[in-house]
C-alpha cells in the first residue's frame, strides 16, 4: 500500500494519491510512516528532474500534492515539531527582485534532499537574511536574482552579514540567470550555483567538508 | 505616419535592415533593444524621478542616444511611467519613488487573473470576460466594472446599462477616467515630439509595438507562472484553446499597433520557453507553435518582429531555424554561442548576449574580449548586432558602453 502511495505521488496521479493517502489515514496507518513516505516521494521526484525526466511543471504538481497530503496526515501527529528536520537552509530572492521561479526550484531540490529550508521569499531586505541566520543558527544561505538590481543586493547582505558578525559562520551561495562569476567576486559570497541541482550539490559538500 | 528624408535617418534604417536580412558588409551596428534606468543614471537622476516626469524620461533617453549615436532609437522602456498604473490604482505594479525606494527599478507583480474554472468563461467570451473580470482584479479603480452583467445583456435593451452609470462608484471611475485620457493626451504631445525630433536628428525608432508569445500572455496576464505551467498536465486542451485564441488576437494587435505609429517592427518578449520553465515535449506542444504563428505571421504582414529570449536559449535554438530567413532578428539573454553560430548563424541576425554583469562590474578590458569574441564567431554572417543581454543594464558602467565601440571599431 506504501508504495502505491509513493508511486502515485510520483507518477503526479493527484486523485488516486489523495485517494490512497486518506485510505491510509483511515485505516490507522502510523502518520510519521505517511511522511516517511512523502519524503521517499519527494526524493524520487528530485531525481527525475535532475535527469531531466521532470520539469518544472511536474515540480509544481509535486508540490501542490503534497501540500494536499500533509492536509490529511499533519493533523493526526500529536505533536508536530519533529516534522521538519534536516539542516536548515535560509533561502530567499534578494531585496529589489520579486522573482521567484530560480529559487523554487533549489527549495524544492533541497527539501527533496532532506534539507529544512527557512524560505524568506521575495524582496528581501538585508537585515531579514541576517536576522533569520541569528535566529535559526542556519550555516547555509541561498540569495536568488533575476534582476541586475541583484548584483548590490547581494553585496549588501553578505556585508550586513559581516557587521553583525555572522559571515565566518555561514556559507552563502548565489544564483539566477544574470549571476555569474564576475558577480560571485563583486558580492563576496562563497559560490555559485549554477543550477538547483548545483546548489544541492553546494550545501552537500559544504557538510561533507568538501568544498570550501 | 513617421518617415524622414534625410541621409543619416535612411543610413541608420539601412544599416538595421541590412543587417537583419545578413547583407551587412560593414561594421556590426551597436543597437540596444531597450533601456529602463540607464538614462536616468547616465543623467544623475533617480529612478523615481523619471517615472513620475514623462518629459525628463524622454529627455534622459534622447540624451543617451544622442551621446552614444546608436544607429536606432531604442523605445521607451520605463512602462509610461508612474501616473498610469497609480490612476489605475494598479494591484501589480510596484514604483520607485511609489512603493518603492527611489533608486530601485519597477516591479511586476504576477496574479492569477483567471481561475482553472473560469477557461470556459474566457474562452466562451473572452471580451466580456476581460472586461468584467480581468481588469477589475488588477485595476482598483475599475473594480466598478465587476458590477455590470454580461455586456450581450444590452444587445436588446441598452437602456438598462444606463443605472449603473449613477452609482457613486461608477461615476467616480468614469471621472478619473476622464482624467486619466487628458494627461494620456498630453504625455503624447511629448512622445511625438520626442519622436519627431530623434527622427528628424537621423535616429528611427526601433519598434513601435510590443507583444509576448502567446503562452506568456496566458502566463503572465491571465493565468499566471503557476495555473499556466501546472495547466499544461491538467487541463492541456483548455490551456491550448485559449493560445489559440490570443494568438489570433495578439497578431492583429501588433498589426494594428505597426500600423497606427507607421513602423513596421514590433518587439516580442519571450520569457516562458526556456528549459527553466518546460521540457522540450511542453515546449513543441504548448509554447513552439503559436509563437513561430505570431513571428512568422507578423514577417506576412511586412513587420519585422524582434523576439527576445530571455535566459539560456541554446536548446531551443533547432526551432529558430524555421522562421524565416533574414526576417527575423534573435535577440538573447543568453545562449552558447559556438552552437549558436552553427545552428542560426546563416538563418538570422544575432543579436545580443553581451553578459550584464560584465556591462555592469566588468573592466572595459573584460568588455572588449567578450565583444571581440562575438565579432569573430558571427562577423562573417553580415547580420552581427551588438547589445547588452538584457538591453543596457541600468548599472552599466559608461567606460563599458564606450568599449563596446571601441572593439567594434577596431575589430568590426
Amino acid at each position: 500500500m506504501s508504495e502505491k502511495l509513493i508511486n502515485a505521488i510520483v507518477e503526479l496521479k493527484e486523485e488516486k494519491a489523495i485517494s490512497l493517502a486518506r485510505e491510509l489515514a483511515d485505516s490507522g496507518t502510523d502518520p510519521s510512516e505517511m511522511l516517511n513516505m512523502g519524503i521517499e516521494a519527494m526524493g524520487q521526484i528530485g531525481d527525475k528532474f535532475e535527469n531531466g525526466d521532470y520539469f518544472l511543471p511536474e515540480l509544481l504538481i509535486a508540490g501542490e500534492l503534497m501540500d494536499e497530503i500533509n492536509k490529511i496526515v499533519l493533523p493526526l501527529m500529536a505533536d508536530q515539531s519533529g516534522t521538519e528536520t534536516g539542516e536548515q537552509v535560509v533561502l530567499g530572492t534578494v531585496s529589489g527582485d520579486v522573482h521567484d521561479i530560480g529559487k523554487n526550484i533549489v527549495k524544492f531540490m533541497l527539501e527533496a534532499n532532506g534539507y529544512q529550508v527557512l524560505d524568506l521569499g521575495i524582496d528581501v531586505p538585508p537585515q531579514a537574511f541576517v536576522d533569520k541566520v541569528q535566529e535559526s543558527g542556519s550555516k547555509y544561505l541561498g540569495l536568488s536574482a533575476l534582476l541586475t538590481v541583484s548584483y548590490d543586493s547581494m553585496k549588501e547582505t553578505i556585508e550586513a552579514l559581516k557587521a553583525s558578525g555572522l559571515r565566518e559562520g555561514v556559507k552563502v551561495m548565489i544564483g539566477g540567470a544574470p549571476v555569474d562569476d564576475l558577480v560571485l567576486k563583486y558580492s563576496g559570497a562563497d559560490a555559485l550555483g549554477a543550477s538547483a541541482v548545483a546548489a544541492v550539490d553546494l550545501v552537500n559538500n559544504w557538510i561533507d567538508g568538501k568544498a570550501e | 505616419m513617421i518617415a524622414d528624408n534625410s541621409a543619416k535617418y535612411n543610413a541608420n534604417l539601412k544599416l538595421f535592415e541590412d543587417s537583419v536580412a545578413l547583407k551587412n558588409t560593414g561594421k556590426p551596428p551597436f543597437i540596444p533593444l531597450s533601456m529602463h534606468f540607464f538614462p536616468a543614471k547616465f543623467a544623475g537622476v533617480s529612478n523615481a524621478e523619471v517615472m513620475k516626469d514623462g518629459a525628463l524620461r524622454l529627455k534622459c533617453l534622447k540624451d543617451v542616444l544622442y551621446h552614444y549615436d546608436f544607429p536606432m532609437a531604442p523605445e521607451d522602456g520605463l512602462v509610461w511611467g508612474s501616473w498610469p498604473w497609480n490612476s489605475l490604482k494598479s494591484k501589480q505594479w510596484k514604483k520607485p519613488g511609489d512603493e518603492l525606494p527611489d533608486d530601485k527599478p519597477f516591479q511586476f507583480n504576477e496574479m492569477e487573473n483567471m481561475t482553472a474554472e473560469e477557461y470556459d468563461d474566457f474562452l466562451n467570451d473572452p471580451g466580456d470576460f476581460t472586461f468584467r473580470k480581468v481588469l477589475p482584479r488588477i485595476s482598483g479603480l475599475l473594480e466598478p466594472l465587476a458590477m455590470l452583467p454580461p455586456l450581450h445583456n444590452y444587445l436588446y435593451y441598452p437602456m438598462f446599462s444606463a443605472p449603473f452609470f449613477a452609482i457613486p462608484e461608477f461615476v467616480e471611475m468614469l471621472d478619473e477616467l476622464k482624467k486619466m485620457g487628458e494627461k494620456w493626451l498630453a504625455f503624447n504631445q511629448h512622445y511625438e515630439s520626442y519622436v519627431a525630433e530623434i527622427t528628424e536628428a537621423g535616429y528611427p525608432l526601433l519598434y513601435s509595438g510590443l507583444g509576448f508569445p502567446p503562452f506568456d500572455t496566458l502566463s503572465v496576464f491571465l493565468r499566471g507562472m503557476r495555473g499556466s505551467l501546472t495547466d499544461m498536465i491538467r487541463r492541456p486542451e483548455k490551456l491550448l484553446a485559449a493560445i489559440d485564441f490570443l494568438t489570433e488576437r495578439e497578431l492583429e494587435m501588433l498589426k494594428g499597433q505597426a500600423a497606427m505609429f507607421g513602423i513596421p517592427r514590433v518587439a516580442v518578449f519571450a520569457y516562458r520557453g526556456t528549459e527553466k520553465f518546460m521540457s522540450d515535449d511542453q515546449f513543441q506542444k504548448f509554447y513552439w507553435p503559436s509563437f513561430r504563428k505570431l513571428l512568422t505571421g507578423l514577417v506576412d504582414a511586412g513587420i519585422t518582429p524582434i523576439p527576445y529570449f530571455e535566459d539560456d536559449y541554446t536548446a531551443r535554438l533547432p526551432y529558430l531555424q524555421e522562421l524565416p530567413k533574414g526576417k527575423v532578428p534573435l535577440h538573447f539573454e543568453k545562449v552558447d554561442r559556438v552552437k549558436a553560430r552553427e545552428v542560426i548563424g546563416d538563418y538570422n541576425s544575432f543579436w545580443g548576449d553581451i553578459p550584464a554583469s560584465l556591462l555592469a562590474l566588468g573592466s572595459p578590458e573584460d568588455v572588449k574580449k567578450n565583444v571581440r569574441e562575438l565579432i569573430e564567431i558571427f562577423g562573417d554572417t553580415n547580420g552581427l548586432i551588438i547589445d547588452g543581454a538584457v538591453e543596457i543594464p541600468d548599472e552599466a558602467k559608461p567606460e563599458n558602453i564606450d568599449a563596446v565601440f571601441e572593439t567594434i571599431e577596431a575589430y568590426g
